[in-house]
């Protein structure tokens, strides 16, 4: 049994955040009925199409968009018509949670404030996540990942401890949707106790905050404001990245004790350093985390980043090759604990995915579904879930209202 | 008074530093009881800048104070059997275990899930370790640098002809812990108590590093076959501009993929001539080929704009451009405030402080911010004597061998 069984989730989302929190929650069991429509289908069905070819029906190859939702159903639905939300009213009211990560400006347009919504079902759970949160001067600034992390102070701290802010990696969307499904998950604890629907108003803006506690904490102690690191700890040396031998290769260190920066020294054949007064103790290291690193990169140079890595773990010290994709994709251990899913994507073959990520003696993820094609189960969600009849189905789609093809190519 | 989402769980955090501690702090502010057990010497964090005029103490590290508010707080040493004892008495009466500790530890005191599901069948137990615990790393040793670059997100980030640089701020262990959390939520949801039946997380930092992966990195590599290179202040490969770039008073960040904002930023700039440089007709080549040209045309006009004055261009004519906020300009924005993010918690030693609360507001079961973290071993006798039954004597014992 599923962790997630029988309860039906509205996905209600596009692109990254607001999907991958519905796809984590589907690989665990739920029904998650992701809600598109031929007017705005998700813009991720028109990225990473397999070897940037177009195929019969591009809008259905889109990489991106698999990736993120496997295991769903689909329904097309133009929320603009009024029958079309009509539809949508009904489905409500067999459904338990609702997720949207379009802004409030958005919703109230087409009628489906939370208002409106708990009205047709009081016990659902309406999770809404636009990038700045649903009220403040920022509510309606079109948010991207970058944008975020620039105004949630994030970029502020990605880059060498000399040098000027970098892009860096994108984490606002990963980190909010890890943070939807906690409280979504918490909140359906709490209607399970008690039958009651709650609002969620999430703000990806916030969640990106929360996990800088550390730099909003220093400044509100000491008025100190926090400056990029680079790959620096804050009293540990030796803790770097190293230069190897292979074209871009490297490797990772952290040497935290004298027990092992005396293996380390041995290990790696230069007991000298052992002797060396401006390398005595963990502080005098850090001090001195110029020469240092000069020196042990003279040594990395000479090697393969990987057997570096195996043979200080053997010896118990703290290593990783700087991994590029390609050998994550190939990571042995990786593959030994189930990591990656092996995906049939429509109309483009088998791709691999990366898999739930949890792992769970009972209950765990699988795979039930692969990505599905545009407004897929229209017809299973229409007539098993809603009873509409085969007629009122046709009328919807002679209106547009639902279909399977876009109105336009991106 | 609005019932708690977690109310009547019972959480017992046994780890350091910030994976374990931040995954029952999530936990904790939905209700649950946190009973953090940490060594007689103290938690790391507790030495863990940043401290109150830069002076250490034990009782007022900034990081151990905001991610432990709210719990209760025990000291037991584990590594002796007196320790473990008492350790098993507490997980057989909780519902959760949390523990981000090397795997031979574990396995040395019998604390490994197969021993303490004899204790106790029904409990759930995340385990948080940087590999996971099968496979052929999961002896491995690990700190946050070396999560990063094994788990590939590195190599994306910094200068192509230097070092790469692992994400600020230890965000590997942050994310490990609210992954954590949301396991032991569908956990918790699967009715685990009905069944009499616990279960086992197993979760490798390494492996958490996918979610920020999956967007960008490994689709570029499995359907472009192109590996995703560090570039800096940009983003190779999406439409130009993916950028940060220089201001009058800073730093601004720019991601306009759409065409019709990029001309509204023309617009803005006046509509100049260049403009239409067949350079920008294709905007992902302006990325890949022109993008240093490209930079300084932009930056000739942003050179006359404040971040603020950007900010609000931003808002008035809805595009994507955001000034790089430093703390202290996160700290004063209006957003924040109005959203009121932040809230004060008074704390006997460390003193009273603006903590980070939840990025969420709900209108039922509301997120709880109320509580400081506990002192060192502050509610010992209150586990150990008023819940677990052992005397005060005992109690006195104990602290003397060192194992509280």
């Amino acid at each position: 049994m599923q962790a997630l069984q029988g309860i039906r989730i509205i996905d209600f989302s596009l692109v990254w955040a607001g999907p991958f929190a519905a796809r984590l929650l589907a690989d665990f069991g739920a029904e998650v009925i992701k809600l598109e429509s031929v007017q705005h289908p998700d813009r991720q069905r028109f990225a990473y199409l397999p070897k940037g070819e177009l195929g019969k029906n591009p809008h259905n190859r889109g990489g991106y968009f698999h990736q993120y939702n496997r295991n769903k159903l689909d329904l097309t639905l133009n929320l603009s018509a009024s029958s079309g939300r009509d539809v949508f009213l009904k489905l409500v009211e067999k459904s338990d949670v609702f997720i949207s990560n379009h802004g409030t400006r958005v919703l109230e347009n087409t009628g489906l404030s939370y208002k409106t919504i708990h009205q047709q079902n009081p016990s659902l759970i309406m999770l809404s996540m636009p990038g700045f949160g649903n009220t403040g001067p920022c509510m309606n600034l079109p948010a991207y990942g970058l944008i975020i992390q620039a105004r949630g102070g994030y970029s502020a701290l990605t880059g060498y401890a000399d040098g000027t802010p970098f892009v860096g990696a994108y984490i606002a969307d990963p980190v909010s949707a890890l943070h939807a499904t906690t409280v979504l998950l918490a909140a359906l604890r709490y209607r399970r106790h008690t039958g009651k629907g709650v609002f969620i108003d999430l703000s990806q803006h916030e969640c990106l905050d929360r996990i800088l506690g550390t730099a909003i904490m220093d400044y509100n102690m000491n008025r100190k404001i926090a400056a990029p690191q680079g790959d620096k700890h804050s009293y540990i040396a030796p803790y770097g990245v190293y230069r190897c031998r292979d074209e871009d290769s490297w490797i990772a260190l952290s040497i935290d004790s004298e027990d092992n920066w005396e293996k380390f020294c041995r290990l790696v054949g230069h007991d000298e350093w052992l002797a060396d007064e401006r390398f005595a103790n963990m502080a005098l290291r850090k001090q001195n985390e110029g020469e240092l690193d000069r020196l042990i990169a003279g040594f990395t140079a000479k090697h393969d980043s990987h057997e570096l890595m195996h043979s200080f773990q053997k010896a118990g010290l703290a290593a990783g090759a700087v991994s590029t994709v390609r050998d994550v994709l190939d990571d042995a251990h990786l593959k030994e604990r189930g990591f990656f899913w092996d995906v049939d994507c429509p109309e483009s073959g088998t791709y691999r995915h990366i898999g739930p990520i949890i792992r769970m003696s009972r209950t765990p993820a699988n795979l039930r579904m692969p990505p599905p094609k545009l407004g897929e189960h229209n017809d299973y969600i229409l007539k098993e879930i809603l009873g509409l009849s085969s007629e009122q189905v046709a009328e919807l789609e002679k209106e547009k209202v639902i279909g399977q093809t876009p109105e336009y190519a991106q | 008074m609005s019932q708690q989402a977690l109310e009547g769980i019972k959480v017992v955090e046994w780890g350091s530093f910030l994976s374990a501690p931040f995954c029952t702090l999530l936990l904790g502010r939905h209700g649950a009881e946190v009973v953090k057990v940490e060594p007689p010497e103290g938690d790391i964090a507790r030495r863990h800048p940043p401290f109150p005029d830069n002076v250490p103490h034990i009782e007022k590290s900034g990081l151990f104070l905001w991610l432990n508010a709210g719990k209760l707080g025990v000291t037991l040493d584990v590594k002796k059997p007196a320790g473990v004892k008492l350790f098993k008495e507490l997980v057989a009466d909780a519902d959760v275990l949390v523990e981000n500790n090397p795997l031979n530890v574990l396995k040395g005191k019998s604390l490994d899930y197969e021993n303490l599901r004899k204790i106790n069948p029904k409990l759930i137990m995340l385990s948080i370790s940087p590999y996971g615990r099968t496979g052929p790393y999961k002896e491995y040793n690990a700190y946050h640098i070396n999560c990063c670059s094994l788990g590939g997100i590195s190599y994306s980030v910094g200068l192509p002809e230097r070092e790469p640089i692992s994400v600020p701020y230890y965000q590997g262990h942050f994310q490990a812990g609210l992954i954590g959390a949301t396991s032991i939520l569908f956990s918790l949801l699967s009715g685990q108590g009905d069944n009499d039946e616990g279960t086992h997380i197993d979760l490798g930092e390494v492996e958490c590093w996918s979610t920020f992966h999956v967007g960008i990195a490994v689709l570029d590599f499995l359907l472009e076959q192109r590996i995703k290179r560090r570039a800096g202040h940009r983003s190779l490969h999406r439409p130009y501009p993916n950028t940060i770039l220089p201001c009058k008073d800073g730093f601004v960040s720019l991601d306009l993929p759409q065409n019709r904002q990029w001309e509204r930023l023309l617009k803005i700039f006046g509509n100049p001539s260049w403009g239409h440089d067949p350079m920008f007709n294709d905007r992902i080549e302006t990325m890949d080929n022109y993008a240093d040209k490209a930079d300084a045309l932009l930056v000739a006009f942003l050179r006359n704009f404040t971040k603020k004055e950007l900010f609000n261009i931003a808002l008035e004519n809805h595009i994507p451009v955001a000034p790089v906020m430093s703390t202290e300009d996160v700290l004063d924005n209006l957003q924040f405030a109005s959203r009121k993010f932040f809230t004060k918690v008074e704390h006997p030693q460390a003193g009273t402080w603006q903590y980070p609360g939840a990025p969420y507001k709900m209108s039922e079961t509301p997120v709880n911010v109320e509580g400081r973290a506990p002192l060192l071993g502050e509610h010992n006798k209150h586990i150990f004597c008023e819940r677990l039954g052992h005397s005060g004597d005992e109690l006195i014992a104990l602290h003397k061998e060192g194992i509280i």
